[in-house]
């Protein structure tokens, strides 16, 4: 009859048994692993963007990339960050944001919001406010998969940026005489809302004499909807004692309900 | 322990000199294959793709090769109180080794407009349960083997059957 096997002998079977039963199930979590990754994909509806104001002199841009995990693991912390600087040779750091931390579960189908909020202010502002770029952007995105694998993507982008006033432009006359010692100035203002928001406010145009004292001023109601042209013109009445010849200019400024801008002054001709 | 009465030694067949020798052979070449040739391989494949390999290639084979030959040891010891240790040693090493290669585990892939860096270093650690596991069972051995000489060789090397007096 066969001796049985010696309790230390048992036990040192038992922890090499336990070491290949191990090995096997590492190698099967790993094979799940790569068949549940090798699945994930951004989701149709894909990446969108939007722009609207969100605040004085700021634009707000929202995107989201939907991405669908359909395989077993979660994707942990997935963020991502965001970058916007004016195309070379400036490069200025133009706008930063991101997304918050979002876990994605496995099987599902979620969006992952971003956002970056863009000043309309200053000189760079003037840049944005009235012209159409081509912005380089830089994408980070962080996330663990499954808890086990660390992943860090960069990409590089650019992201197309509609000027709200794009061309931007005012043209004056030559005062036109009128009676009881006054002329007309006229002046034509127009520009193309290439944003994606639209753009309501006014446009005030002011006429300065040699001093820079206010001769005249003339407003023109704005209601520009996204994706539309604006042409406007105003004969600003002005008394021809105000004038002064060679020094008088005209100011043209745009004010909106969150924003506003202003060209320099043009001498008149 | 004072009740141990070793078994007989007719109750089990060592394997022959030559016979450990044939195991450990055939252990160093599958260890050579495994941890030295396939890194090798890994790396020219990922270098066809741009892809760095993360390690240095000279000590990576020359941990392989350590390993190989306690592996190789560790066969051709198996029927002999040095299994325990130089089995330990093996796994000892083996979790040494997977730890070195977690420090640095990071597969780095660029294209046109951007990079993508995946991180392996956990998996590497969980990996190391398995040798861990097998060093407490080689410890257990190495404890039989001072404690209890000869106890596990009629399991291990069970006795070669007798001709039958019919069949002489």
């Amino acid at each position: 009859m066969a001796r049985p096997a010696p309790p230390l002998y048992r036990l040192s079977r038992a922890l090499g048994r336990l070491a290949t039963v191990a090995l096997v199930l590492v190698l099967l979590f790993v094979a799940a692993l790569a068949g549940s990754a090798a699945q994930i994909r951004p989701s149709s509806s894909g990446f969108g963007t939007s722009e609207r104001m969100v605040g004085p002199n700021e634009v707000g841009i929202d995107s989201s990339i939907a991405l669908r995990n359909p395989g077993w693991f979660v994707i942990h912390a997935l963020t991502i960050r965001a970058a916007v600087s004016l195309p070379k040779p400036n490069l200025t750091l133009v706008a930063a944001g991101g997304s918050p931390s979002v876990d994605v579960p496995a099987g599902s189908n979620t969006s992952i919001p971003i956002a970056l909020t863009i000043p309309l202010s200053g000189a760079v502002g003037r840049m944005l406010a009235t012209e159409d770029l081509s912005l380089p952007t830089r994408l980070w995105v962080n996330a663990s998969y499954a808890g086990l694998f660390p992943i860090a993507l960069a990409l590089s982008l650019n992201y197309s940026w509609g000027a709200p006033l794009e061309g931007f432009t005012a043209s004056s006359g030559s005062p036109v005489a009128g009676s009881n010692g006054t002329s007309q100035v006229p002046v034509t203002v127009g520009f193309r809302d290439d944003a994606s928001f639209p753009v309501d406010g006014n446009v005030t145009i002011v006429v300065d004499g040699p001093s820079g004292s206010a001769c005249g001023t003339a407003e023109q109601i704005v209601a520009v909807s996204a994706g539309s042209s604006y042409a406007g013109s105003s004969d600003v009445s002005v008394l021809d004692s105000c004038l002064g010849g060679s020094g008088d200019t005209v100011e043209v400024s745009f004010g909106g309900p969150d924003w506003s801008f202003s060209i320099p002054p043009q001498a008149l001709p | 322990m004072s009740d141990f009465v070793p078994p007989p030694a007719s109750d089990y067949t060592l394997p022959t000199l030559a016979r450990r020798a044939v195991g450990l052979v055939v252990v160093v070449v599958l260890g050579l294959l495994f941890f030295v040739v396939l890194p090798q391989f890994v790396s020219r494949e990922l270098g066809t793709f741009q892809l760095p390999f993360p390690y240095d290639l000279a000590a990576l084979s020359e941990f392989g090769l350590l390993l190989t030959v306690l592996a190789g040891l560790r066969t051709f010891f198996r029927p002999s109180r040095l299994l325990g240790p130089v089995g330990a040693a093996y796994h000892a090493a083996l979790i040494v080794y997977l730890l070195w290669l977690a420090g640095a585990s990071s597969l780095r892939l660029n294209f046109g407009n951007g990079g993508l860096s995946i991180g392996f270093a956990e998996l590497l650690l969980l990996l190391a349960i398995v040798p861990a596991i097998g060093l407490a069972g080689d410890l257990v051995t190495g404890f039989e083997d001072l404690t209890r000489p000869t106890e596990r060789y009629p399991i291990d090397f069970p006795p070669k059957p007798r001709p039958s007096p019919a069949a002489a």
